[in-house]
């Protein structure tokens, strides 16, 4: 718990991972091998096979990407407004209002809006007032090209329900740093990877490096269980468990590992509940396409008001995600062999 | 020369944006008490009615009842459907601009505090007519986290919902926060009560903090009943100029905008003028459309009637869940109210 508080409070929208990545490699230093950050920025972590004769070992990939949704300095006016733009996929509406933190900084900011005449909401007629009262002002403390990120705090409603933000994908690092925890009879490659959510770049360059046998991607999803939404849209229920992903809009995942998958949940009575929606995507599609082809599946976690900065989850379907993919490990040899 | 104590309006202000939310128009909370007890705390008893307004007194020599009439609460929602699976929906109570609602943090009041996010439609399955439409508050939900049982032992339908209200400090002195000109101008009174600036003058000044502003000012004339004062100062914010070819513009930073209309006392609206250029404080001036339902209407209409002035401090994005105010523009408030009353010596 602790750990995700830590991961969701740090800023590192896509093309700024660097703080994530340093906390994560604090986390994980004494549980692994060695480690390479690659031209791009991925950590990529190894931890060796526990068995010592073996001069070709499985390599298996875990995948989870560090950067989070969030915006861009774009110009600022003769006011000393600054004008912006999104990284990553934001429903524009819920801009206005929120706390933003800029550049390296961090300068704190509030999203406005400004009255428009056709009274829509669009960053075309949104700013981020920071109090200064000029341009001149203003471009002492921001650049042009400065990172915005949502401020937002992370905290339990209840006792096992998470509000913060960054969930994606900040929960699949705080995964797979969990997983490093344990010896495997196989290589094991955990990507931290960048740049997801700008187009998947990271995993393509770490599954490329890493040329793995198979990759398990760890994901937040979408999770749309809302009363005014129509039930076939709601993707994933929250409470109900990790998910598993028939295909998206990038990837057609293989069903036997969809199958074994399904099987390690039956025997160790993990919630496990199908992605019912084929929207979105995540690194899964790089991965699956680089070097020869890679086997791929995502597991992931749902998260209520995903790309906000405040998203919620579910603390019981991370600790099953993580005993799910804790007993995928376990069983991979199998399915392999 | 009049002190400035910028200190205190400093803690009463984060006081009041931490401890304060929830103070939404027609619904009466227990955070009136954070008012009455720094007031009690500065050796003043205060006096409640049954609808919200809190008043209190600093007794000069009495040669002329003056009340100050400021509002206290701010705007919000009213919880008003709890459904099958805990959601919660809503309804507006004030002018609150409801298209910000989307992904903000709110705070419901119920038997307990209560945090919920107001849900959106993750980016990925939004169609585009989705996108490009406002959001209506029927249209969104609030989610707790809790299960409809649990909610329903917390919450009732009635309880008032605000928007969370944290304190943020910008540059110039500026900062920002839901309803954050209410508490500025709330904290500047209470400051003023607890440095005892007004008692040293012969009148005898009567402060309002108002209950129910913004549902059309009821609660004005139960306040006239109570006090019937033979002046009165309204205090409130005003909304800066957007409209770029203004020539007049309202700037914030500016100072505080001295309202003109036809129905303020034009002698003593030229006195606050002249006041504030004697002792050389900025001020704004603003022309407001003569409307019924303005308090300086109300007031002038009240039994044999009575003369009023009004001013506004400027605020950034009103009405919406972030507002900005200039900590100068509350200075410069204060010291005209000051001065303003140092002067009505010699009248």
């Amino acid at each position: 718990m602790e750990l995700l508080r830590e991961l969701t409070c740090l800023d590192g929208v896509s093309g700024d991972e660097k703080d994530v990545r340093n906390l994560i490699y604090d986390k994980i230093k004494d549980d692994i091998d060695s480690y390479n950050v690659d031209n791009i920025g991925n950590l990529i972590a190894l931890k060796k096979t526990r068995i010592i004769k073996n001069n070709n070992p499985l390599k298996i990939m875990l995948a989870a990407h560090m950067d989070e949704v969030g915006f861009m300095v774009s110009g600022i006016t003769e006011h000393g407004l600054i004008r912006f733009f999104s990284i990553g996929s934001i429903d524009e509406r819920i801009i206005p209002g929120c706390t933003m933190i800029i550049g390296k900084n961090k300068i704190p900011g509030i999203a406005e809006f400004i009255n428009s005449a056709d009274n829509k909401i669009s960053l075309n007629n949104l700013v981020i007032d920071i109090g200064a009262k000029s341009y001149k002002e203003t471009s002492n403390y921001i650049n042009l090209g400065d990172f915005i990120s949502f401020k937002s705090e992370s905290i339990l409603l209840r006792e096992n329900i998470l509000k913060a933000k960054a969930l994606d994908d900040r929960a699949g690092c705080a995964v797979l740093i969990d997983m490093l925890k344990e010896s495997y009879d196989f290589d094991l490659y955990a990507c931290f990877t960048v740049q997801e959510e700008i187009g998947l770049l990271g995993a393509a360059v770490a599954s490329y490096s890493v040329n793995p046998d198979i990759a398990f991607i760890v994901e937040g999803t979408t999770c749309s269980d809302l009363d005014n939404v129509d039930p076939v849209e709601y993707s994933t229920i929250l409470g109900e468990g990790p998910a598993v992903s028939i295909m998206d809009k990038s990837t057609i995942y293989n069903n036997s590992i969809r199958d074994f998958i399904i099987k390690v949940a039956k025997e160790n009575q993990i919630k496990l509940q199908i992605k019912n929606t084929f929207t979105g995507g995540n690194d899964s599609a790089k991965i699956q396409r680089s070097n020869k082809g890679v086997l791929v599946e995502v597991i992931s976690i749902p998260v209520r008001y995903i790309h906000s900065p405040n998203s919620i989850m579910n603390m019981n379907d991370f600790i099953e995600t993580k005993k799910l993919l804790s007993g995928v490990l376990r069983e991979v040899r199998n399915l392999l062999e | 020369m009049i002190k400035e104590v910028v200190l205190d309006f400093d803690i009463i202000l984060r006081k009041l944006a931490k401890t304060y939310p929830g103070n939404v128009s027609n619904n009466l909370l227990s955070e009136k008490r954070l008012i009455s007890k720094i007031l009690y705390d500065c050796g003043i008893k205060p006096e409640e009615d049954d609808h919200g307004n809190i008043l209190c007194s600093e007794t000069g020599t009495y040669v002329k009842k003056y009340l100050i009439f400021s509002a206290y609460d701010e705007e919000g929602f009213l919880v008003s459907k709890i459904d099958r699976r805990g959601f919660i929906s809503l309804a507006k109570a004030g002018n609150i601009d409801e298209r910000l609602l989307l992904g903000s943090e709110v705070i419901i009041h119920g038997k307990e505090l209560v945090l919920g996010i107001v849900g959106a439609k993750p980016p990925h399955l939004l169609s585009s007519s989705e996108k490009e439409n406002p959001v209506k508050c029927e249209n969104v939900t609030v989610d707790t986290g809790f299960t409809p049982e649990k909610i329903c032992k917390m919450i009732s339908i009635g309880d008032s919902v605000s928007l969370k209200g944290e304190l943020i400090e910008l540059l110039n002195k500026r900062f920002a926060g839901a309803s954050i000109s209410v508490k500025a101008l709330t904290a500047m009174l209470l400051s003023m009560i607890n440095n005892r600036e007004l008692e040293k003058f012969k009148s005898q000044t009567c402060i309002s903090f108002a209950y129910s502003r913004q549902n059309n000012y009821q609660n004005l004339y139960r306040i006239l009943y109570r006090v019937r004062p033979d002046f009165i100062i309204f205090l409130d914010a005003v909304n800066v100029s957007s409209d770029p070819l203004e020539y007049n513009k309202i700037l914030l930073g500016n100072g505080p905008v001295i309202i003109k209309n036809p129905v303020v006392d034009r002698d003593y609206t030229q006195l606050l003028f002249q006041i504030a250029e004697n002792m050389n404080i900025p001020v704004q001036e603003k022309v407001i459309p003569f409307k019924v339902q303005t308090m300086s209407y109300l007031a002038q209409t009240f039994e044999g009637g009575i003369s009023s002035v009004h001013i506004s401090v400027p605020v950034l994005y009103r009405n919406s869940s972030k507002e900005i105010v200039d900590r100068e523009d509350i200075n410069k408030c204060r010291k005209l109210l000051l001065a303003f009353f140092k002067s009505e010596l010699n009248l």
